[in-house]
């Protein structure tokens, strides 16, 4: 019996160890870095593979606590619809321009948000943004009117054909190694991206109050398009201020032309994603401006070259987010290898275009659905303050536990110190973030996980009345305080996986705490008080049975 | 420290009718104010930007009613539709100013809102520093949410709660029987009627955490009545002679000092947080507090009443719809007092029998009402335990 009752001793003290050595954390393979944030944290010393550090309690802090911005990226979502005519409704390119910013013109004044139409051959398409929460099914109506009124039956039968949706379903992990991709290459360090199904993006900063310039980054869906310019219209170029250059449209009157509507005209060629992911920044021969050169990969590279071939003298336009960045006239058949030498200020700023560039592009726009930006002194004050409600409470539990249950409190009070332990350990173990509502979830917990001691102590306390000797009194407690205990832990254990299953992610978070609370305490309130109890019945501490409350 | 409990012959399941009376009149309120005044909904729910600026000293709190109306007719006449809270811990330190503003209808998209909401937080920001009162006021949070992310929380959470109703009502049915189920899910829906109707009150702001403090409280609620239910069950079996009503009676006097201690330590955290856990959590926890006063309530108040009285009702009808049953033999002798020996479920015989001494010595069973007519439908019931 006494070597069982060591055995678990040593069980429990090994265990609490292992607790405080995670919390602590004063021993890894990999470094640390400080709390947080990507920043390597300094080492106290180094023994052979292990960094040693001192032993502070690390425990992943909310952004609610250290301060920073928290957001939310929605993809909008946008609509493709098709249709196809009997006969070609444009014979030629610049008809079909026309007719592009003709539809889309219509369009517009349907209401339709943000409508692109594409003319190839017998087939127009339309993209268009659906409305936040709106029907797929009623914007293709409308635009299905549009285009009947204006075709009729003018070019043949008209088929339509079936509505398509761009959004981020099933692309999400495309779309975050995208967001990462410019993560890492604009040193937008201390940046968290976390997916969260169907089709949003967490960015969580913390310290910075200002998130607008790291979500400009994040937002640009950075679409490059190589478009033919329609040969009514010809290109200007400028050199603003600071040496970039603005590209501008004039129609043959020398008159201007919107961007817009040039743009709404011309044809697409080769899209972005139709490039290698090795885009690089390289001088100019002759001027020594910065330019980036650019691969094709072999398909977009054959559209090139056969445009190319074909419309020599001609212009494009390179357009990244439907801003032109350059113009340039077609000279030469390109298959492969192309630049665009877009006027940069600085070499900065095309490597900027050349990073985006190999980053990869996003298949929709991202908006910002929520934000939460915290200053870090409201988080340092939230922090402290919870932390001291915490301790305070933490102690008063203890004092009553001991005065009202005397020895068994006390040891209720070991226990309960033990299960604190055990609780951090497992919230880090399970790399859950601390926030506010978590602390304050895991201070209700302490009330709660002295339950299970209070209904063995009132047992213990009947079983006594009943004069029993201590030991038979304590196996008689713990036993039919059992099926209480159990019955009531397994509720508590249920709700929190039915939260887990179907809450939103701080509910989520808070049925992790909740439920490693109740288990940790099942753990702490039984075994642990348990042995604790049995120990001390056999001192002389249990000579006198009034300490144990009879 | 005294044993309160020890020994006390409360009459408990006796006066049922009271406990009936009072817990009807608080879910009327709160279903009145639920109704009449409705849930002052956060920014989680609806959408829109909640602005925190704090203030670098201590408004008294006798001048924050005043200044708290005053803070809102300034914002109202930035013309921004507002709800103004002063939120700050009862015993001192700094305040915060909490502004909840809605989107102008002109922004439609979640863009245009986002840059409504900073627009707004530089005027209300810029007024407020003209008052002498908030000196050295700063921005310290700005939130705001799209209203598609919060519908989508509401209909969660309430997938969760009514999920999580299911499962514990199958766990106490596998593991009690259907009664046990019904009276402990009723305790529980009291809970969250009790802890609504407050909020609707005190129109206190609802936020997402609002939805935690309740799913807690339904899981603390069913914790607590579960305990009593397996003292009712094990008292059941231990006391074949007495009736259910006496059985609950005792029940609830052996576990009332768990029942009285579990609530105060988890009360006594609570109040740490609440006094000085900063103005952040305050709703949270007031919640929370709430919900586990009346969690522990209705377990002895609702659950066991409920339950009593159903079973009585049961009893009643079998006495009259069938001959009693053979003589049944002694339980298992698990306490170290002698159990009834004989069975007799006629509730009058139950009654006049004379209670077995318990360790608390609770033998002031109640006597049932004898004068409630019997149920109409002589049922055929087979008892669980």
């Amino acid at each position: 019996m006494q070597a069982k009752l060591r055995a678990w001793l040593i069980t429990i003290a090994a265990i609490t160890v292992v607790g405080l050595l995670i919390i602590t954390n004063p021993v890894t393979l990999v470094g640390r870095t400080a709390p947080g944030t990507n920043r390597p944290l300094r080492e106290l010393a180094r023994v052979w593979k292990f960094y040693i550090y001192p032993p502070v309690p690390s425990v992943r802090l909310g952004l609610d606590l250290q301060g920073g911005s928290h957001i939310v990226l929605r993809a909008r979502d946008q609509a493709v619809f098709s249709y196809t005519f009997g006969r070609a409704p444009a014979p030629t390119e610049e008809a079909a321009g026309d007719l592009q910013a003709q539809v889309r013109g219509l369009l517009t004044q349907a209401g339709v948000v943000n409508p692109t139409v594409t003319v190839t051959g017998r087939e127009i398409a339309v993209r268009a943004d659906l409305e936040t929460g709106g029907d797929i099914k009623a914007l293709h109506a409308r635009v299905t009117k549009v285009i009947e009124d204006r075709f009729g039956h003018q070019y043949g039968s008209l088929s339509i054909g079936k509505e398509e949706t761009i959004g981020l379903q099933g692309r999400l992990q495309e779309v975050m190694q995208r967001l990462e991709n410019r993560v890492n290459k604009f040193g937008l360090a201390e940046t968290v991206l976390q997916p969260q199904q169907p089709d949003r993006i967490i960015v969580e900063m913390p310290g910075t109050e200002d998130p607008g310039q790291v979500l400009k980054e994040l937002q640009k869906t950075a679409v490059l398009e190589f478009v033919h310019i329609p040969r009514k219209y010809r290109p200007e170029v400028e050199r603003g201020e600071g040496g970039r250059e603005r590209t501008w449209f004039t129609d043959r009157s020398g008159k201007e032309v919107p961007t817009e509507q040039v743009l709404a005209e011309s044809q697409v060629v080769v899209r972005g994603d139709q490039l290698m992911s090795n885009s690089k920044v390289v001088p100019d021969p002759s001027t020594r401006q910065p330019q980036v050169a650019f691969q094709f990969k072999p398909e977009g590279g054959d559209k090139f070259y056969e445009f190319t071939r074909t419309h020599k003298g001609q212009y494009l336009a390179i357009v990244l987010d439907g801003d032109v960045i350059s113009a340039p006239v077609v000279r030469a058949a390109i298959r492969t290898n192309g630049v665009i030498e877009g006027g940069f200020a600085t070499g900065t700023e095309a490597k900027h275009l050349a990073d985006l560039l190999n980053a990869g592009s996003l298949p929709v726009p991202l908006e910002v659905a929520e934000t939460r930006t915290v200053s870090p002194t409201l988080g340092k004050d939230s922090l402290y303050k919870s932390l001291l409600a915490g301790v305070l409470g933490f102690l008063v539990v203890l004092v009553f536990m001991a005065l009202y249950y005397k020895v068994p409190g006390l040891l209720a009070d070991g226990a309960l110190i033990i299960y604190c332990i055990l609780v951090l350990a497992l919230l880090k173990v399970f790399n859950a973030t601390l926030t506010l509502p978590g602390i304050a979830g895991i201070i209700l917990s302490i009330g709660m996980a002295v339950d299970a001691n209070i209904i063995i102590f009132e047992r213990l306390k009947e079983e006594l009345w009943a004069e029993k000797t201590l030991k038979s009194a304590i196996e008689a407690g713990f036993k039919r305080a059992w099926t209480a205990i159990l019955d009531s832990n397994v509720c508590s254990i249920g709700t929190a996986i039915v939260l887990f299953l179907v809450g939103t992610a701080p509910v989520k978070g808070f049925a992790i705490t909740l439920l490693i609370g109740v288990a940790t305490s099942l753990f702490t309130a039984v075994t642990v008080t348990r042995l604790f109890m049995s120990l001390a019945a056999n001192t002389r501490v249990a000579r006198n049975l009034s300490w144990f409350g009879a | 420290m005294p044993d309160l409990f020890r020994g006390r012959k409360w009459d408990l399941v006796g006066k049922r009718r009271y406990w009936y009376i009072i817990s009807s009149l608080v879910i009327a309120s709160c279903l009145y104010a639920l109704i009449a005044r409705g849930l002052n909904y956060g920014i989680d729910f609806t959408g829109g930007g909640l602005l925190t600026y704090r203030v670098p000293h201590s408004i008294p709190a006798g001048q924050q009613g005043g200044a708290t109306a005053d803070l809102r007719d300034t914002i109202d006449g930035l013309g921004i539709p507002n709800f103004v809270q002063i939120a700050g811990p009862p015993l001192g330190g700094k305040n915060l100013i909490v502004v909840r503003t809605q989107f102008p209808a002109a922004a439609k998209t979640d863009a245009q809102r986002n840059d409504a909401v900073t627009e707004q937080s530089d005027k209300i920001l810029e007024a407020l520093a003209k008052d002498p009162r908030f000196t050295g006021i700063r921005p310290a949070a700005k939130e705001v949410v799209g209203s598609v992310v919060s519908q989508e929380l509401i209909s969660k959470a309430l997938m969760a709660v009514a999920l999580g109703s299911v499962f514990i009502l199958l766990w106490i049915m596998v593991r009690y029987d259907f009664k046990f189920s019904v009276t402990g899910i009723a305790a529980l829906i009291h809970d969250v009627i009790v802890q609504l109707g407050f909020f609707a009150w005190l129109q206190r702001p609802v936020e997402s955490p609002f939805v935690a403090a309740i799913l807690t409280v339904v899981g603390y609620s069913v914790h607590d009545t579960i305990v009593i239910f397996d003292r009712i069950r094990e008292n059941v079996k231990l006391r074949k002679g007495a009736s259910f009503a006496e059985t609950t009676n005792i029940s609830l006097l052996e576990t009332m000092a768990r029942s009285v201690n579990t609530v105060l330590t988890v009360e006594f955290t609570l109040l740490a947080l609440y006094f000085f856990g900063g103005a952040t959590v305050h709703d949270f926890v007031l919640a929370l507090l709430i919900g586990v006063t009346t969690g522990a309530y209705s377990s002895i108040f609702i659950a066991s009443q409920l339950l009593t009285g159903w079973k009585e009702r049961e009893e009643r009808r079998r006495a009259v719809g069938r001959p009693a049953p053979p003589v049944v033999t002694v339980g298992p002798r698990r306490r170290p007092e002698p159990a009834p020996a004989r069975s007799q479920p006629q509730p009058e015989a139950a009654a006049a029998q004379p209670a077995q001494a318990t360790p608390v010595g609770a033998d002031s069973a109640a006597q049932p009402k004898a004068k409630r007519k019997p149920g109409g439908k002589a049922g055929k019931r087979k008892k669980r335990f």
